[in-house]
């Protein structure tokens, strides 16, 4: 035996560390931030506008709702996330992490925080940048609560997703869409599991205002959300046991 | 004498009738077809239309029910909802087709090269764009006609359907107009954007963002709440649009929002408008993009 | 120091890898067989990737998927062309380093990227890198922690013939150290000069084992079966008999079961001989099919 065998494996924070920056790097590319940062414009483009609207609170808090919560940020986090682990079982280059010597949750821990580090920074300023802009003040902090909410909620679902199956992009825009764009508002039983939800029932109850698809308690809805991330972490860290790697 | 010789064996030309442009369209419109509705795939690929077509039919099959037991009462009138108002129940099932065939039928071909071999074929690259076209729009067709049609048989053979045979052709013809006219601006918008990208996925989300995120945009702009500028702004409703053109080819009219305020020539300006910019952008496109692949 | 025991693996209706068992020790050893052989799919039992459907693969005595410290003596090069293309090569083999609990990974990067002869220092992305230099990064990959145990699945396609004796040279050095590596082929002159030792792999199952030139004069010397169904079985017999061209003869009804020594001209000879006997040949096949059709494959005879 020789010297080889007796190298022990890097601490958890190591690996997450290397981990983290090597799925930002894989992320940022010029076309998805020309893209990302498009829908981001948009979004405060439209705020700007609802200032002039006769009805400000509810033309901004339908803004941020249903273009912020609806589109942009489930589109950016989609984006984002799907290129961590799916995007690496798509290429067949999971094999690369999957075959080292640290353990599964440390690569779903990095796909997760490269995630977050890239889709906190684009939601939260692109809402808040369009809660300003509407000139109600009551929407501003509420906007920022409401997307980190909601980019936690949909990271722990398009992660695990992309670990789960193959076509995760598409089937993470039918959650979106039928989910949240069509269940959630039938009843609180399907909101109570839609991440829009979440989000836009934060904002009703911050600003103190009616919004559709919202409903849920404040309380309830943040919790919810960490909920959704811890336990998307747990199931992709389990699909990454369980699945077999090109 | 030498020992070496060549047989020819390699190369087997091909000695059947070769079919023209023609064959070769209907060919790629049908496989295109299959793909995307997972005709002859793995039960995999069934699922995603199988899902859109069980969402929009769903609720025909349940009001055939409700009409069969209610038929001839009063309450048949109150619950049972009219051609136009069957739109309400397939937009998912038009935007989640929108934002899946097109990508699928056209960015496929760039991404493993078949497209190359496609145009090596009697297809130009105009009649390549035609036929997918074509394809996206029948698989659209299976959900803004199909299942009014449905209705529209059912109703009649339950004895709520219009009354005499001229009605029943007429109205057979409306729906018909009428979804076609649903179908092909959700079509050209998918194509255009799908023309733009070569990743299924971005070319998706993109879709789902013009179609959605435009909607929003005309409902800000022309709401009375909101900024309740001149109905006109309402054409920015890309997803909208189509429908409302639909729900005035069967004799209707839809009783809010800012398009509800536009005349007829409006809308239909507005959905020849749109369809030709993206139709524009998608031969622009293909013109364009390079096949060396 | 691997063990493959019963091994078998399915997908659905499709048997990928039936019932092959044999044992790897130090040295490189050559997996060959034709595409679809199974190849791929046995070195990913191996490494862990796939589970075995029936039978258990070790590595040193551990279960290669189940327990995790396989992972810190373990190297391996899958087929698949693609790898973190926006990164550097000496970004995603200090990556690979740091993963493997390296302390200063970036000297380790550089002295395997050095070993495979590519540019450490070149700032481009690997998204521009051709097939050849792929392949390299690749094996830098395999040999920056200095591992025991490297499985590398066709490491040799897209080379230049230069940079193939190179890469042979450094595997067999590899194996000259000591470290069990194992290497999978189509190409049976690569074979030839990588290894010693060979697994034939034909339809999912082991058809050979044993050292290449071993192998090849058995299949030469020793007898090779063909079954023959002909009207008139003796007189068939007479003549091939008569013709020298057979060792042995059995008759069963109208079977005919020939042993010889050179298929080749016995198959040249047959038909004229069943002219001359005026037998009729109503079938012929050999009898151990499997491992002749991939020979026959493989030396291209």
């Amino acid at each position: 035996m020789n010297e080889a065998s007796t190298i022990s494996p890097p601490s958890s924070v190591v690996a997450i560390v290397a981990m983290t920056s090597m799925f930002v790097r894989e992320m940022v590319t010029r076309g998805r931030f020309a893209a990302l940062g498009g829908l981001a414009a948009l979004l405060v483009l439209l705020g700007f506008a609802a200032r002039f609207g006769d009805d400000r609170l509810q033309t901004g808090g339908d803004v941020l709702a249903g273009l912020g919560l609806g589109v942009v940020v489930p589109i950016t986090t989609l984006v984002l996330a799907s290129a961590t682990l799916g995007r690496l079982r798509g290429d067949q280059t999971l094999v690369y992490i999957w075959l080292r010597p640290v353990p599964r949750y440390t690569m779903v821990a990095a796909a997760t925080a490269a995630t977050l580090v890239l889709a906190l920074p684009l939601c939260v300023g692109s809402m808040v940048l369009a809660g300003l802009l509407t000139g109600e003040s009551a929407l501003i902090g509420a906007s920022a609560v409401a997307a980190v909410v909601t980019v936690a909620g949909y990271t722990g679902v398009f992660v695990p997703l992309g670990a789960a199956v193959k076509r995760s992009f598409i089937i993470g825009l039918v959650y979106v869409l039928v989910w949240g764009g069509l269940l959630a508002k039938l009843g609180t039983g399907f909101a109570s599991l839609s991440v829009e939800s979440f989000g836009v029932s934060v904002i009703e109850k911050l600003a103190d205002v009616e919004l559709s698809g919202g409903n849920l308690g404040l309380a309830a809805s943040v919790l919810s959300a960490l909920g959704f991330l811890v336990m998307g972490v747990a199931v992709a860290t389990w699909q990454l046991r369980r699945r077999e790697v090109d | 004498m030498s020992e070496a010789r060549i047989h020819d064996q390699g190369y087997r030309r091909f000695e059947g009738e070769r079919l023209g442009v023609s064959s070769a369209i209907v060919g790629l419109i049908t496989h295109a077809i299959q793909r995307v509705l997972g005709l002859r795939r793995p039960l995999k690929s069934k699922i995603l239309p199988g899902l859109v077509l069980a969402i929009s039919f769903a609720p025909a099959i349940v009001f055939i029910g409700l009409a069969a037991l209610l038929s001839g009462t009063d309450v048949a009138e109150e619950i049972l909802p009219g051609y136009s108002d069957y739109y309400g129940f397939i937009v998912i099932g038009v935007l989640l087709f929108a934002a899946f065939v097109a990508p699928e039928v056209l960015c496929t071909d760039r991404t493993s090269g078949m497209l190359s071999l496609y145009l090596s074929s009697p297809l130009t690259r105009d009649t390549y764009v035609l036929a997918k076209a074509a394809a996206v729009v029948s698989v659209l067709l299976t959900v803004t006609v199909a299942p009014l049609l449905l209705l529209l048989v059912a109703y009649t053979l339950e004895g709520e359907g219009p009354g005499g045979v001229l009605d029943f052709i007429e109205l057979f013809a409306r729906i018909v107009a009428a979804g076609t006219a649903a179908a092909l601006m959700p079509a050209s918008v998918s194509l255009g954007i799908s023309s733009l990208t070569s990743r299924r996925s971005f070319a998706s989300a993109g879709i789902i963002v013009v179609l959605v995120a435009g909607s929003i945009v005309a409902n800000v702009l022309t709401e009375p709440t909101g900024l309740d500028l001149d109905p006109i702004f309402g054409l920015f409703d890309l997803f909208g649009l189509p429908f409302e053109l639909a729900v005035r080819i069967l004799g209707e009219r839809s009783t809010d929002g800012a398009l509800s305020r536009l005349d007829d020539p409006a809308i239909v300006a507005g959905n020849v408008g749109w369809i030709v910019v993206f139709g524009l952008l998608t031969r622009f496109r293909y013109q364009r993009v390079a096949v060396d692949r | 120091m691997i063990r493959c025991a019963s091994v078998s693996k399915f997908f659905g209706q499709l048997v990928a890898v039936s019932d092959v068992s044999f044992d790897i020790g130090p040295g490189v050893t050559a997996l060959l067989g034709p595409n679809g052989a199974g190849k791929s799919t046995l070195l990913r039992l191996i490494t862990g990737q796939a589970t075995p459907s029936k039978g258990s693969v070790e590595i040193l005595g551990l279960d290669p998927r189940g327990d995790r410290t396989v992972a810190q003596m373990l190297g391996v090069a899958p087929q698949q062309e693609m790898l973190f293309d926006s990164q550097t090569p000496l970004e995603f083999v200090g990556l690979a380093a740091t993963l493997q609990g390296l302390d200063d990974s970036e000297t380790a990067a550089r002295a395997a990227l050095d070993k495979v002869e590519l540019d450490a220092d070149d700032p481009r992305p690997i998204a521009t890198y051709s097939k050849g230099m792929r392949q390299r990064v690749k094996l830098a990959q395999v040999i920056v922690h200095d591992p025991q145990i490297l499985v590398l699945d066709e490491p040799l396609t897209g080379l230049d013939p230069r940079q193939r004796l190179s890469m042979i040279s450094l595997l067999k050095s590899l194996g000259a150290e000591g470290r069990c590596v194992v290497v999978s082929s189509h190409v049976l002159e690569e074979v030839e000069r990588i290894g010693s030792r060979v697994l034939v792999i034909a339809k999912g199952r082991l058809a050979a084992e044993g050292d290449f030139h071993e192998i090849r004069a058995l299949m030469n010397d020793r007898p090779h079966g063909v079954e023959l169904r002909s009207d008139r079985p003796r007189e068939l017999a007479m003549h091939l008999i008569g013709a020298g061209v057979v060792d042995s003869v059995t008759i069963v009804g109208g079977l005919l079961t020939v042993e010889t020594n050179d298929l080749s001209s016995f198959s040249r000879a047959v038909a004229p001989i069943a002219v001359a006997a005026a037998a009729s040949l109503d079938e012929m096949k050999p009898l151990d099919e499997d491992l002749e059709s991939v020979f026959r494959f493989l030396v291209g005879s």
